[in-house]
């Protein structure tokens, strides 16, 4: 993103700091240490303040560094004069800080003040040094960090660019989509009613596998709770259904409890994290999604849900498994091998695994014998 | 939901809200009174006639029922109407929608929104969704970007709404929805929905976007905003580069500062770079960056309102990436830039870069060489002795390789290699500059696929292949692009590709001599069919209608070739085979493979082995290990699952060849049909996935004709149906086919059977005259009896299903016939019985009813007219065929489930559905339980020895029979 000549915007901060906020540089230096940066932990930005914490020798300390952030007649003057240099818009659009946009955001005398819950005096305390410098290591990574100290996100401040670049143009708003932003202009009815439609649409057939949200080309707002990465799994959960409907291969399985929903997902998903987040012992959850994977909704049910048939229903699995079988309820075993029945009519086989139990090792067959390897006779 | 109703689409904030209201077009109000048919409303003297669909096939879920207001035709114009609706939420209108077939019964609002609601589907499929911020503050899904051929769906989806699904109304004079909105309000609706399962909120931190619930995300406004312009760019940077010296003298050139030279001499020495941007709706819309800052707003109209951003973002981009364009920017407008012959290879260099940025250089077209194409040759060696070997032989012969071709002209291995170790995307060959982007780099990179059988296969009927449903999973890696490629064949594989595009079914091939019957000519084309497939390596399925020989054909090829052959059919008729084999094959050995005492010892070269799907379940290994030249799989439609455990077990055994028999209309039911296909010949319609997405999918759900028709021109050199109402068939079948059925006992039967007789003939043995001629007749009642049913010689009710060889084996004749569309008729002596199959047959779903002597002659007229019209599948008869006014043409399966041992009184039963007025060859089949009484009588009626003479008017001539002929007729023969 920055070319061999413009400075780190780390170093940038740390010099501004120095020579024109005012703070004692032999107090910075106590915060550079390797040692001191890597006790600083939980760095949030928001509009206006960092806020840290810092292990110390017992309880962490919380640091809060303040940023006075710009006045609204700022911004909008710094914004105009970008929109006016279309090398730095573009530059900003395209994701890049501009210097010229970035030196009136580092912050002078006065702009930035510092508290720490050690109460180290007037002088800047180690803590809060060791936090500066790790907002330093953060502005080399994500320039824009420094707009929202001074009170604005990226997105909002790229939005008021885009009308205004807009507006010097001459040329009118338009919502995303290409549609009139004022909405449903609507039609006449009378020529509605009057028109003859054409055939259904035929839809292009199912992508050979399904897509996946783009990487995000703004990230979401810090604080916002939205992580890339969940929503990316979420869409890319929602396009592998839409492509099964579409194949004529699944459903869209809307209709799940939330307990079969999460064994859904726990399928293709990352099961640890799954687990963990919904409580669900790891155990029963990778038990649960082996039988999902083989047999569905329905394999999941037939390892979870035990109900009385007839007894009659159970005899020819009974005959299929030889001697030494037992039948309770739903399940015929004998050995290490159980036939469940289920209320459809399908039978599933189970195997004993030392640890997880009884796991389903097959699809479903309406006849018991086929699920069996006979033995030599 | 009841689909046969007009569906129209109510949108809601948030999408997700949103729902479809099902109501009746001739019933608005919800009240009894408009008649089917009648004009709902005229508009301006023309009647507007709302649909009115025959509701037969509706199902009723119940769902809550809301007022509605809809702008309808009204007595002027239109008015708004409230209708009485259905409402149905998303997430049950996306599954029902979805599913709809076009062929099934539905409104024509109800299809269009199926047809809309894939399209939805197909763009989530895809990915192409952002999360969004509602009108009114709330989070929601929306269907974005949308690329050209996105757009140009979107704008069939909007032609193919009826007025009643968007009739909302709108403010404004007599102003419905726009349907261009609506259907954008769909895809949004199916997109807001879809994505939030039950749990998606509960598997991460992720709350807003995941959960139902609607939360207000005002703050996120602009976040959703950025995303949207950035990623739905409507236009691309390009950058239009031509080469010094020709330039055309006349236009003027502006230098860059720093180069002082006069612009002839710009021209003559340096590449000009010429910014445009153009369109990706309309990719024909291009424009120069000069004439947009002449007039931004007005292209920009054109363009979309972030043109200039785009052009502005891209020209950043591209002045990071190239160090000469450093300065691009460094002017308000910037309309082109110049770049010495050494300069020009700093952007040679950053093609890709720059095409991932989506900004795109272009070349004059006159330098430029089209795109390398590429090939794939395949070539294999003769064989040695020259004849053609099988497929299956080739496959080791083979070399493939990739030809790449330039303006038609094969590339040379000097021109590879330079292309190859070219670090560049544009290189100079044979006097044009040749583009190298990233695709092409990759194809001239990769190596050759690995070819299987099937693929050869698809290769010599199609002349190309698509690398992407190579049967191999594991090759190379695809790369980028088109997957499609031409193929070459040479040698030997060339040959066999003739061989396959001129086989017919047309071939006529004689059984070998000594064979026991005489092929009628439409078997002996199925038989020439058979041959010439199996000499290829190759195999098929013989489907042609009950009665028309199959057996006799499968025969006569095992008869043909050398090598062993290994029948596998159902348990039930490993009689008949056995029996058919002995009567075609006199000199041939045969062998059941079945029964505890089974073996496969000491098999002969030439042996016929025939074995049921049980016994390959269990013995599959063993039955591996021999060498078999050909493997026939009877009534394939019991490997129609291929994952069940016959189906799997049947895979096991290799053969040289594969031909697989059945009775039903496979074509009909395209997962059978790629089960059946890929066992005789494996991965010959590709993968089951793909196979259901491409080809069984769009037929069944869309009713797609190229499919269709695509399918059944891959399909038709390895499926051979004959029906006996083919034109050429009909003439040579004698107008009635008669077979035996033989059927074994069950369990119980043979348990019953046997208990009988050991008690009746001591009985017997011990009466004299009148007594012992009754008890006699008494037994042979109780046998007829319990070889018909045990319920019915037990008097009781049922259960009835796996308790009779007649009743399984008549189920599965009636079900083929049901498949087949013909209707059936079964003869039975007794009321009883009668009435037990009425009940089977019923409880396995066909409309069947029973005529006999106790009815009233109204009572049975009514039933033959309603068998007449064809309004049963089954009409079970328990009379002696009385009255020649029964007629039964409708039937063209005749079954008799017990006999009367007297061919003329049979005759006449058959004869109710032979006869004048019967334009269709009628099938009688005789159901016999084996080693009965009932096939020894057969036997003797069949072979017309002196007992037979005897056999006339009634059963008497059995109580004539001395002790010991008796028994020797009445024992149970176990086979």
């Amino acid at each position: 993103m920055m070319s061999a000549e413009e400075a780190s915007w780390g170093s940038a901060w740390l010099q501004q700091l120095e020579t024109h906020a005012g703070f004692d540089s032999t107090a910075l230096a106590r915060g550079s240490t390797a040692t001191q940066k890597g006790r600083v932990s939980t760095v949030e930005f928001e509009p206006g303040l960092v806020r840290a914490e810092v292990a110390g020798t017992g309880e962490p300390e919380v640091v809060t560094i303040g940023v006075t952030s710009l006045e609204p007649s700022q911004w909008d003057r710094l914004v105009q004069r970008t929109t006016e240099a279309a090398a730095q818009a573009a530059a900003l659009l395209a994701g890049e800080l501009p210097i010229e946009f970035a030196s009136a955001l580092l912050p002078g005398k006065g702009q930035i003040s510092s508290d720490c819950t050690c109460k180290g005096g007037d002088v800047l305390c180690r803590h809060a040094a060791a936090v500066l410098h790790q907002i330093g290591a953060r502005l080399d990574i994500d320039p824009f960090a420094l707009m929202l100290m001074r009170g604005r996100d990226r997105a909002s401040v790229l939005a008021s660019l885009r009308a205004s670049r807009a507006e010097l143009m001459g040329v009118e708003q338009l919502s995303v989509s290409g549609l009139p932003r004022g909405g449903d202009q609507g039609v006449s009815a009378a020529d509605a009613w009057r028109r003859e439609p054409e055939p259904p649409v035929v839809a292009p057939p199912a992508p050979r596998r399904p897509g996946t949200l783009p990487t995000l080309a703004v990230p979401p707002p810090a604080g916002s709770g939205i992580d890339d990465d969940d929503l990316a799994a979420l869409v890319a959960d929602g396009a592998a259904r839409a492509q099964a409907m579409l194949a004529g291969n699944g459903e869209s399985e809307l209709g799940l409890s939330v307990g079969a929903d999460v064994v859904r997902r726990a399928v293709t998903g990352d099961i640890d994290r799954i687990s963990e987040i919904t409580k669900v012992p790891i155990d029963e959850l990778t038990g649960a999604a082996k039988a999902w994977q083989l047999g569905g909704h329905a394999g999941f049910k037939a390892s979870r849900s035990s109900w009385e048939p007839e007894p009659n229903k159970l005899t020819v699995a009974v005959e299929a498994m030889g001697e030494a079988a037992t039948a309770r309820a739903n399940i015929v075993t004998k050995g290490s091998v159980q036939l469940r029945l289920t209320e459809d009519g399908c039978w599933w086989r189970f195997v004993a695994d030392d640890s997880l139990g009884w796991i389903l090792d097959s699809g479903p067959s309406r006849d018991p014998a086929e699920l069996i390897e006979p033995t030599a006779s | 939901m009841e689909l046969v109703k007009n569906v129209t689409f109510v949108a809601e904030d948030p999408p997700r809200s949103s729902w479809f209201g099902l109501w009746d077009p001739l019933n608005p109000g919800g009240l009894l009174s408009a008649a089917p048919g009648e004009p709902v409303a005229s508009t301006g003297g023309e009647n507007i006639v709302v649909e009115s669909v025959d509701r037969s096939e509706s199902k009723v879920e119940n769902a809550p029922r809301t007022q509605l207001s809809l702008a309808l035709p009204a007595k002027r114009g239109t008015a708004v109407t409230g209708v009485v609706a259905e409402r149905y939420e998303m997430a049950t209108a996306i599954d029902a929608l979805a599913q709809l077939c076009r062929t099934s019964v539905g409104s024509r609002s109800a299809h269009s929104w199926a047809g809309v609601v894939r399209v939805a589907l197909a763009m989530i499929a895809q990915g192409r969704v952002l999360p969004w911020v509602s009108p009114q503050g709330y989070d929601c899904w929306r269907v974005d970007p949308l690329g050209p051929n996105e757009l140009n769906l979107v704008q069939a989806c909007v032609s193919s709404l009826p007025a009643e699904a968007h009739a909302t109304p709108v403010p404004g004079r007599h102003k419905i929805a726009d349907p261009e909105f609506v259907v954008r309000a769909v895809f949004d609706a199916v997109a807001d929905t879809l994505l939030r399962t039950s749990a998606a909120h509960r598997v991460s931190r992720l709350s807003v976007f995941a959960d139902r619930r609607p939360t207000r995300v005002r703050h996120l406004a602009p976040w959703v905003n950025e995303l949207a312009a950035a990623h739905c760019a409507e236009a691309k940077l390009v950058i239009r580069a031509e080469p010094p010296a020709d330039r055309p003298a006349s236009q003027q050139a502006q230098p860059n500062s720093d180069k002082t030279c006069d612009s002839g001499e710009l021209a003559d020495h340096y590449w000009n770079l010429r910014f445009q941007l153009q369109s990706k709706a309309d990719p024909s819309l291009i424009v120069d960056a000069a004439d947009f800052w002449k007039a931004p707003a007005v292209v920009m109209e054109r363009l979309g309102q972030q043109a200039e951003i785009t052009l502005l973002a891209g020209l950043r981009r591209t002045s990071l990436l190239v160090r000469p364009l450093a300065a691009v920017l460094d002017e308000e407008m910037p309309v082109e830039a110049w770049l010495r012959e050494d300069e020009i290879d700093a952007l040679l260099d950053k093609l890709d870069e720059l095409a991932d940025a989506d900004v795109e250089v272009r070349w004059p077209s006159e330098l430029v060489a089209p795109r390398i194409e590429r090939k794939l040759v395949v070539t294999s060696e003769s064989a040695p002795t020259g004849a053609l070997p099988g497929l299956l032989d080739l496959e080791s012969l083979l070399t493939v390789d990739w030809e790449f071709l330039i303006d038609g002209v094969e590339l040379t291995t000097e021109e590879l290699e330079v292309l190859s170790d070219a670090k560049r995307a544009v290189v100079p060959l044979r006097g044009k500059w040749v583009q190298l982007d990233r695709q092409t780099r990759e194809q001239l990179k990769s190596k050759a696929p690995h070819l299987t059988t099937s693929d050869l296969l698809r290769a010599a009927r199609e002349g190309s292949l698509d690398l992407a449903a190579l049967t191999s999973a594991s090759g190379p890696p695809l790369g980028l692009g088109e997957t499609k490629v031409d193929v070459r064949l040479e040698g030997a594989i060339a040959e066999l590709a003739k061989c396959l595009e001129t086989l017919t079914e047309e071939r006529l091939q004689m059984a070998p001599p000594g064979f026991g019957a005489e092929l009628r000519p439409y078997q002996q084309r199925g038989l020439g069919w058979m041959a010439d497939l199996c000499s290829l390596g190759l195999g098929g399925c013989l489907a042609d209608d009950m009665g028309l020989g199959k057996t006799v054909q499968l025969l006569a090829l095992h008869a043909m070739r050398p090598g062993r052959t290994l029948v596998v059919c159902p348990t039930s008729l490993l009689n008949n085979w056995s029996r058919e084999a002995e009567r075609f094959l006199p000199d041939g050995s045969v062998r059941i493979f079945h029964g505890d005492r089974r073996s496969l010892a000491n098999l002969e070269d030439t042996e016929l082995v025939l074995t049921t799907y049980g016994v390959v379940r269990g013995d599959a290994d063993q039955l591996a290990e021999i060498e078999w030249d050909l493997t026939a799989a009877d009534e394939a439609q019991f490997i129609k699952n291929p994952n069940s455990h016959s189906a799997r077990a049947i895979r096991k055994i290799p053969a040289r060849a594969r031909i697989a028999l059945t009775g039903t209309p496979v074509e009909n039911r395209l997962s059978e049909l790629w089960a059946i296909l890929d066992w005789t010949v494996p991965g010959i319609l590709g993968p089951l996935a793909t196979f259901k997405r491409q080809t069984a999918t769009p037929i069944e759900r869309d009713d797609d004709r190229n499919a269709a028709q695509e399918l059944h021109r891959l399909v038709k050199p390895f499926l051979l149906r004959r029906r006996k109402t083919d034109p050429g068939i009909a003439p040579e079948l004698p107008p009635k086919i008669e077979r035996d059925l033989v059927v074994p006992l069950t369990a119980e039967q043979v348990t019953l059977y046997k208990a009988t007789v050991e008690h009746s003939l001591a009985e017997v043995k011990q009466a004299e005259g009148i007594a012992r001629r009754g008890l006699v007749l008494k037994l042979l009642t109780s046998l007829k009896q319990i070889a018909n049913h045990p319920a019915q010689f037990l008097g009781e009710a049922g259960p009835l299903p796996e308790r009779s060889g007649k009743l399984e084996a008549v189920g599965r004749l009636v079900e083929t016939a049901e498949q087949n569309r013909e209707s059936t008729i079964i003869f039975t002596q007794y009321v009883k019985m009668g009435s037990l199959l009425v009940d089977f047959l019923t409880t396995s779903g066909y409309s069947v009813e029973m005529l006999h002597g106790g009815q009233s002659v109204k009572a049975r007229q009514e039933l033959v007219d309603r068998f007449q019209a064809k309004n049963l599948d089954v009409l079970v008869l328990s009379l002696k065929a009385g009255g020649t006014g029964l007629n039964l043409t409708a039937a063209t399966n005749v079954v008799h489930y017990d006999r009367w041992w007297n061919p003329a009184v049979e005759d006449q039963a058959t004869d109710r559905a032979y006869r004048i007025g019967q334009d269709q060859t009628v099938t009688v089949h005789r159901v016999i339980t084996e080693g009965t009484i009932e096939d020894r009588v057969a036997e003797l009626l069949n072979n017309k020895r002196a007992l037979a003479d005897r056999v006339v008017g009634s059963d008497a001539w059995i109580g004539e029979l001395a002790d010991d002929e008796l028994a020797e007729l009445v024992t149970l023969e176990v086979g």
